[in-house]
């Protein structure tokens, strides 16, 4: 009896549209809300390294003498904790995945301007 | 009589999901004792307690398993909460319990999957996962992650879901419950997955009791335990629950709980969608757990009662952290129903207690 509910289910998706997508030709659909990955927006950011301390894995380092920020995309776990800690508001999360990559690399983002220009160009 | 052999199976077994041995002594084609033996895969995710500050360690807690990651954070807040005398905004219990319910869904629905697969119906396990990807599908418009959410901490939940959104989940689970019906049809009263589970791993009730098991193992062998009746956190506010029991004891038994639990879940989820109140979801947490204070608490995972201890020492660290994961507790009926199975049977009757051994790891 089973068997034959179960046919008129299969039979039924013949006509339907495949539950599966053929990736990576057809691009995946992402949520407002999924989180894919981190990105800074340097110049907005203060090198405070609260996200640094907060992150779960470690997966963040600052350097506010060397004006660097930089994360292990592969380290994060995506847990939104430094988007919230984040006094800046410099941090967002992307709905976009890091892209695969055959290296663990750290993404470093350097700040260009920085306190010293503003002193500058407030005494110009 | 025949001669004693041991045969060794598993960690790596083709079909065995979880890393776990078994030494079966076996007669001819007959298990007469099952030695199991765990640890492969441990982790010593208790001792990171020690490391990591309490609000970070529930990213550690929620990758204790992959399946029933929410519930671990659930499990772990709801403990702190207690530790700490942290009441909750009501909204947050209401939506943590709807996380929790549908993470239940797709747990039982992964089983019947995983079931089906095992006894080689491809296409009942192909319908269950597709069923399956839409519960994912709502974790992700809603929280963000498919499967580890990191939807809850200390004090609430993260993100509110809008009544416009849990109308969403509501419409989407109903949609669902006619295919599921049809699913349940197959898998309960198909003749082939019948002939597989009828009669194979019998537990009787007595044994269920001696040997501790909890969940739907042991709801399958009449035994009424189910820590949702006790009102914990937001199942309080449900207008009545009653824990789905059979009295067959054997794999067919769990079969059917789980496959009407699924059901149940769903009920629960209309309900409360029906009377959630509005206002906020999270409260904000200061402070350290006092020194010597100590808390416990009780949730019902999809496998069964998973209980969290912890002990504060007055810093943000805790002394102590301890979980007793249900397939721990299961390991024990599970080597009772190897006892007299035939060797064929052995990984059917492994899969129908759903073991989680990687929870059991820790």
């Amino acid at each position: 009896m089973g068997s034959f509910v179960l046919g008129g289910v299969t039979f039924g998706n013949l006509f339907k549209k495949p539950a599966t997508k053929m990736y990576p030709v057809v691009a995946p659909t992402y949520t407002a809300m999924t989180k894919g990955s981190i990105v800074n927006d340097i110049e907005a950011c203060s090198l405070c390294s609260i996200c640094a301390k907060k992150c779960p894995s470690l997966a963040i380092n600052v350097d506010k003498p060397g004006k660097t920020w930089e994360i292990d995309p592969f380290a994060c776990i995506q847990c939104y904790t430094c988007v919230r800690a984040c006094p800046k508001d410099c941090l967002t999360m992307l709905a976009q995945y890091t892209a695969p990559s055959t290296t663990k690399e750290y993404k470093t983002l350097v700040k260009t301007g920085g306190d010293d220009e503003k002193a500058v160009a407030a005494a110009e | 009589m025949a001669e004693r052999t041991v045969i060794p199976f598993g960690p790596q077994h083709p079909v065995l999901p979880e890393p776990i041995h078994f030494d079966l002594v076996v007669e001819d084609e007959t298990v007469v004792e099952a030695i199991p033996q765990i640890g492969f895969v441990h982790r010593g995710l208790e001792q990171l307690v020690k490391k990591k500050d309490y609000s970070t360690f529930v990213s550690v807690t929620e990758r204790i398993c992959g399946i029933c990651s929410f519930g671990h954070s659930l499990g772990y807040s709801q403990t702190i909460e207690i530790l700490m005398g942290i009441e909750v905004p009501q909204r947050a219990e209401y939506l943590r319990v709807i996380l929790h319910e549908l993470s239940r869904v797709h747990s039982h629905l992964l089983w019947m999957g995983l079931a089906a697969d095992a006894f080689g119906f491809e296409n009942l396990f192909m319908q269950c996962w597709r069923i399956r990807e839409r519960i994912l599908d709502i974790f992700e418009a809603t929280t963000g992650g498919r499967v580890i959410l990191s939807a809850c901490n200390v004090g609430g939940v993260y993100h509110d879901i809008t009544n416009e959104e849990l109308k969403g989940i509501v419409d989407v689970l109903k949609g669902m419950g006619n295919e599921y019906s049809k699913l349940t049809k197959t898998f309960l009263n198909d003749g082939s997955v019948k002939s597989r589970l009828i009669g194979v791993g019998y537990l009787s009730k007595q044994d269920a009791i001696d040997n501790c098991v909890v969940g739907p193992f042991a709801r399958a062998s009449n035994v009424a335990e189910d820590i949702r009746c006790y009102g914990f956190g937001g199942y309080g506010y449900l207008s009545a629950f009653e824990p789905i029991v059979c009295e067959d004891g054997d794999g067919y038994g769990r079969a059917k709980v789980r496959a009407l639990e699924v059901l149940q879940s769903i009920d629960i989820i209309v309900e409360l969608v029906s009377k959630i109140p509005d206002g906020e979801v999270m409260v904000k947490v200061k402070g350290s757990p006092e020194d010597g204070s100590v808390s416990a608490s009780r949730l019902e995972q999809p496998r069964g009662e998973c209980f969290y201890y912890a002990k504060g020492n007055g810093s943000k660290f805790l002394e102590r952290f301890r979980i007793r994961t249900p397939t721990a507790q299961n390991i024990g009926g599970m080597t009772k129903i190897l006892q007299g199975c035939d060797i064929a049977d052995v990984p059917l009757n492994i899969l129908t207690i759903d073991p989680c051994i990687s929870c059991t790891e820790r």
